[in-house]
């Protein structure tokens, strides 16, 4: 086995899992931010919608 | 959400991120090469994280069929909301475990994947069963029949499991058995790697869980303002 090739493997598998990790979480946290605003933004809406507002 | 909670999350967020840290140098740094029966002495390290992940895969599929026995008997959409984003969470972590698996077969073996291999067979099955559960769920748009379906795959999908990971105990192909064989076990300083690679990916998956449930409970009641509001609000 080549040194270089082993470390190489090494290397791309710790690249995939962290990168991956990475992505998801953002995917995630702006998923959440954007249903948040969402959700405040149709709250407030209903809100100016009851009768007496 | 109460004071309590909030300072549990905000506890279980500060100590995943050193955990996680602390895992990779442990991975990386403290646990030793080993070049004894390993052909890629180096991509061996790697094995840390594959066997985390497919672990904690394996927890978070345990959680789904858990709390798919709850929800139908009790028919709450809570137990639902977590089973689902536990299962979607768990597709991320068996996929990562396949993928760094298939990466380090490439290294030691010279081939990506092997069919003939009971555990990566079976391996395979069950992401199948759980990516087929995340697409009934995406089928069905009824949220009480959606839900009724996917737990009855989230619970036969669990039976997978056992198979899974005793499959290379079993079949004894290809796939090493590292943890407990009758040729011996770990060294203590990888045995003690593996242990905090695990942790760290455990509590990853329940920061990542308890956001993935946020994400679901603010989409149903976007939903339901959206139907109070009627066609305006979908403008």
């Amino acid at each position: 086995m080549r040194p270089m090739n082993d470390m190489m493997y090494l290397y791309v598998a710790y690249t995939i899992i962290w990168a991956g990790a990475f992505v998801y979480a953002t995917y995630l946290h702006t998923k959440q931010a954007g249903l948040r605003q969402e959700l405040e933004n149709l709250q407030s809406r209903v809100k100016s919608n009851e009768p007496g507002k | 959400m109460n004071l309590a909670t909030r300072n549990v999350r905000m506890a279980l967020f500060g100590a995943t991120l050193p955990m996680l840290l602390l895992a990779v140098y442990m991975a990386l740094v403290y646990a030793p090469s080993v070049s004894v029966g390993f052909a890629a002495p180096n991509a061996q390290r790697i094995f840390y994280f594959h066997v985390a992940a497919a672990w904690v895969s394996y927890l978070a599929f345990f959680i789904t069929a858990g709390c798919s026995v709850v929800y139908l008997k009790t028919r709450s959409m809570a137990f639902d909301t977590v089973a689902s984003s536990s299962a979607e969470i768990g597709l991320v972590f068996c996929t990562t475990a396949i993928i760094t698996g298939a990466i380090w077969a490439r290294a030691e073996w010279g081939v990506f994947w092997r069919w003939e291999d009971m555990k990566l067979f079976l391996t395979l099955v069950l992401w199948l069963v759980y990516m087929s559960y995340i697409s009934v769920r995406g089928m069905v748009a009824a949220r009480e029949t959606r839900g009724r379906i996917s737990s009855v795959f989230g619970i036969l999908g669990v039976l997978c499991i056992p198979l899974s990971f005793s499959a290379n105990r079993i079949w004894a192909q290809f796939h090493p058995t590292v943890i407990a064989t009758s040729q011996g076990s770990l060294q203590p300083a990888m045995l003690a790697a593996l242990m905090v690679a695990v942790v760290s990916l455990s509590l990853f998956y329940f920061c990542v869980l308890m956001i993935r449930v946020d994400i679901e409970n603010f989409h149903h009641a976007v939903e339901e303002l959206k139907e109070k509001l009627g066609d305006e609000a979908d403008e």
